[in-house]
């Protein structure tokens, strides 16, 4: 089926897209309490342990500490989540795979929108929280949604890759917590880049997640204009990978039903 | 079989030589540890399911698929789904398809029967708009009442399939590929069915039905293909071709 024919066919599901996408936002938090509220709490917690242990018993230097992890650990945590949800969206979904047709595009599209709903949410905190604490909004932050396309696409293409391939080799899910982990030291999330000796940055600059969140760093905390040259790159790096991501996609989703 | 030039409208589907196999793994390995264990040990083979299979369903008919298990009879209809696709041959469908291989495949049992209506509509393409004109309809048929407000996990078997099933023949698809469900519920439901069978046939509507059940192929199908160890041994008017079938079972 060409490229073409697919995308008419998505849209043809596009119901069935917004459902699953509602399901989640609804269904995850079903029978709790708090509700969605846990998407908020969930992170406030995270950052509240993060700072302490970092601002006073590793004695970081940064400057208004609590909003720069503020700024760099929420996109962190909305990647980890389209990573971690997006490697399981096929092969969780077994029992509707083996039984019902739809393009199976829409599972893992259905995990991008539906974390990037929620890490919208969380974004309005953090500029709560910049505008509170005293650092302040400037009309940097009008190129957010910039950066936020720049990330979602690249989690987009990493998903497609990653979910054809747990369905065949179930270690990718399991290997990717290890991976996450050290690819979140690798970023500038809980220190920054000036940290980074100078003979290394070279390389450190090659992860795309270091680039986009500098971009989150300098429009929300350095209140400068983004690096949009490096941006560029990373976005154009992005589209590659999500072509190659939907190829494999493609290529190992006829056997799906089969393997799965 | 012998008119050649058909117009291109009346076929609904078309299944041009297809050949599946299915990898049969004596013991299915998910994990990369086992993968490379297995490497080099003969532990996977070949099943050819179906056999260079052709064969044209013209719009309206009511074609039953019959053979013992194993045969390939629902390895066709998944085929015909699109759940799996052939190593060989190209399948052709002209409509929308409601397939009621596995009832109620879609459900979310967390949320109501209403929400699932809505949802399971979505996978044969429905939106909310589709949906609201039909959705009474729906409830009714499935003579939940009250229950359509409950989580789908409160709900017995029975009152699962009675729902899926409403929704399976009330989406407006133009082919229906059926497998063996029409043992939904206790003996007035399945009248029920039956019926909308029947009023779905009347429509027009063009369908494949894979059963045990001779009478209720008799009752409702014009044309019958037989399928043996993967291929057509059979294919002609119900009747003669039940006839056949049942002899040789003996």
């Amino acid at each position: 089926m060409s490229f073409i024919n697919k995308v008419k066919e998505v849209y043809k599901y596009r119901h069935m897209l917004f459902t699953l996408v509602k399901q989640d936002l609804q269904g995850r938090y079903k029978g709790s309490i708090f509700g969605f509220l846990w998407t908020l709490l969930n992170p406030l917690f995270m950052l509240l342990i993060y700072s302490i242990v970092f601002q006073f018993v590793f004695k970081s230097n940064i400057e208004y500490y609590p909003i720069y992890l503020f700024v760099s650990l929420m996109p962190w945590n909305a990647f980890n989540s389209m990573i971690g949800g997006g490697t399981t969206c096929v092969s969780n979904n077994a029992s509707i795979i083996k039984k019902v047709y739809f393009p199976r595009e829409v599972l893992p599209l259905s995990v991008i929108i539906s974390n990037t709903i929620q890490y919208c949410f969380s974004l309005v905190i953090t500029i709560i929280a910049i505008m509170v604490s005293g650092v302040g909004l400037s009309f940097n932050a009008l190129f957010l949604p910039l950066i936020i396309l720049v990330q979602v696409t690249f989690a987009f293409g990493l998903i497609l890759m990653l979910s054809a391939a747990n369905v065949y080799v179930r270690d990718v899910q399991y290997m990717m917590n290890p991976i996450m982990m050290i690819w979140m030291y690798a970023s500038p999330i809980l220190y920054s880049i000036q940290m980074v000796p100078e003979k290394w940055l070279s390389i450190y600059k090659m992860n795309p997640m270091t680039v986009i969140l500098q971009g989150y760093q300098d429009i929300l905390y350095n209140k400068t204009l983004p690096d949009f040259s490096s941006l560029g790159i990373t976005f154009a790096v992005s589209i590659v990978i999500c072509i190659i991501g939907y190829m494999i996609f493609n290529k190992l989703q006829k056997r799906f039903a089969e393997e799965v | 079989m012998a008119k050649k030039t058909k117009n291109k409208d009346d076929v609904a589907i078309s299944v041009k030589n297809v050949t599946k196999e299915f990898i049969v793994y004596e013991d299915k390995s998910y994990f990369l540890k086992e993968k490379i264990g297995h490497l080099g040990r003969n532990k996977k083979r070949k099943h050819v399911v179906l056999k260079d299979i052709s064969v044209d369903i013209k719009r309206g008919q009511s074609v039953a698929l019959v053979g013992v298990n194993g045969c390939g009879k629902s390895t066709l209809l998944k085929l015909l789904n699109k759940i799996i696709y052939p190593q060989k041959g190209t399948i052709e469908i002209n409509g929308k398809v409601s397939s009621m291989i596995e009832l109620g495949a879609g459900f979310n049992t967390d949320f109501t029967g209403r929400e699932n209506i809505y949802f399971n509509a979505s996978m044969y393409g429905l939106g909310k708009k589709d949906v609201d004109p039909i959705i009474d309809k729906i409830i009714e048929f499935s003579e939940l009442g009250d229950f359509i407000e409950s989580p789908v996990r409160t709900y017995s078997s029975g009152m699962y399939m009675r729902l899926a099933f409403s929704i399976a023949v009330n989406v407006q698809a133009e082919i229906l590929l059926i497998d063996e469900i029409l043992a939904v519920g206790d003996a007035h439901f399945q009248a029920k069915c039956l019926n909308k069978m029947k009023e779905l046939k009347a429509e027009g509507k063009t369908m494949v039905f894979v059963s045990h059940n001779t009478n209720q192929i008799k009752s409702f199908c014009d044309r019958a293909l037989w399928i043996k160890k993967g291929e057509i041994v059979m294919d002609g008017p119900t009747e003669e071709v039940l006839e056949k079938y049942i002899e040789e079972q003996g």
